[in-house]
């Protein structure tokens, strides 16, 4: 199996860290507030924020720590029996795979150079959380010639996760793009 | 394997027009030097065999140009011998739905004194694939490689080794 198969969103959130997450505005130029948001539409903002903090928190956590410590159980804990990818090629892996694939990859690198994480799009629905989640990370590889490199990837996903034991849980991860540069590192 | 960049050097055409490099005066009123002729040979076959091997899913058009000793390899390390590169770019043609647009930048053409050519090649490719699990997907390649040659007696190129200096490749679903 190549290993930029199973590229999915579950391997590249491990390697997530502080990103932006959204953004304020400062303004107060005086525009007239617009009308009031109903209820139901405010606790929906919030269950969204909510979501979002907590998303943010396992990529900031445990999902960057699994990486920089290269200790996978650390990512592959949030991954349930049930889990399953998708990549843009239509190839598919379940939660098997990438236990065994993802300590491999692990220990393939020599170090975590940058790791950035943009949310976007989420949304609740009952017990699941989705989001557009944007992987961005610069990572030196031992390759198996022993030959250190530098690998850019950017990658979107569609990754969904449940909450079980006020832990969250990722379900499945849906590549929607991806891009990688690879080179001699500079 | 590493072998992206055979299958992106396979895949060059469509240059935009290549310069000869600059010249002074006294050189411009001589005979093409080495390295002018050497330019558009490398022009001729990326734009030839190498580009119609994969347009018309014709892998020989590719390997015949392979020497059989080529050594290729790659940033990380990898390796692999003429077989094995001809065995991976069957395999790569045998996925490509459709050739959406392939170009080669040449740069540094340089021909030794025992007549080896060879060339910094930069190959920028867009292609719908089909992936094992049928689906259809758009990839896009851009690879630089030093690439070297040998001429035949017959006048056409061989290539004996090609290096992947860098590599990116951008996947999404086909537009």
């Amino acid at each position: 199996m190549r290993l930029s198969n199973l590229r999915g969103a579950a391997l590249f959130a491990a390697l997530l860290a502080a990103a932006p997450l959204g953004c304020t505005s400062d303004d107060d130029g005086g525009a007239p507030p617009v009308e009031a948001a109903p209820i139901e539409a405010a606790e929906d903002a919030d269950a969204v924020a909510a979501a979002r903090d907590d998303l943010d928190a396992l990529y900031k956590g445990d999902y960057r720590r699994a990486f920089v410590e290269k200790n996978p159980d650390f990512f592959l804990r949030h991954i349930p029996d049930d889990f399953t990818s998708t990549q843009v090629d239509g190839s598919r892996a379940r939660a098997a795979e990438l236990r065994q694939f993802f300590p491999q990859f692990m220990a393939a690198i020599e170090r975590t150079l940058e790791h950035n994480v943009t949310i976007e799009q989420v949304k609740v629905r009952g017990d699941r959380i989705e989001a557009v989640v944007t992987l961005t990370t610069v990572l030196d590889l031992r390759s198996p010639a022993g030959v250190v490199y530098n690998e850019i990837s950017v990658g979107t996903y569609l990754d969904t996760f449940v909450r079980r034991d006020g832990t969250l849980f990722e379900v499945s991860g849906e590549q929607l793009r991806s891009s990688v540069t690879g080179g001699p590192r500079p | 394997m590493r072998t992206r960049a055979w299958l992106a050097a396979a895949l060059a055409a469509a240059a935009p027009a290549l310069l000869p490099p600059a010249a002074s005066p006294a050189a411009a009123q001589s005979a093409p030097d080495a390295a002018q002729a050497a330019r558009a040979d490398l022009d001729a076959l990326y734009k030839g065999d190498y580009r119609r091997a994969f347009v018309e899913k014709n892998a020989d058009l590719f390997g015949r140009h392979i020497a059989p000793d080529l050594r290729y390899s790659s940033y990380d390390g990898s390796t692999a011998d003429a077989e094995g590169l001809k065995a991976f770019v069957a395999g790569r043609i045998a996925t490509i739905e459709r050739v959406v647009e392939h170009s080669v930048s040449l740069e540094h053409v340089t021909v030794d004194e025992a007549g080896r050519i060879t060339a910094v090649v930069t190959l920028t490719t867009v292609l719908d694939l089909r992936s094992p699990a049928g689906t259809i997907y758009t990839e896009t390649g851009v690879s630089t490689y030093r690439d070297a040659f040998v001429k035949q007696a017959d006048g056409s190129l061989l290539e004996v080794s090609a290096e992947l200096l860098r590599s990116h490749t951008a996947r999404a679903p086909r537009p």
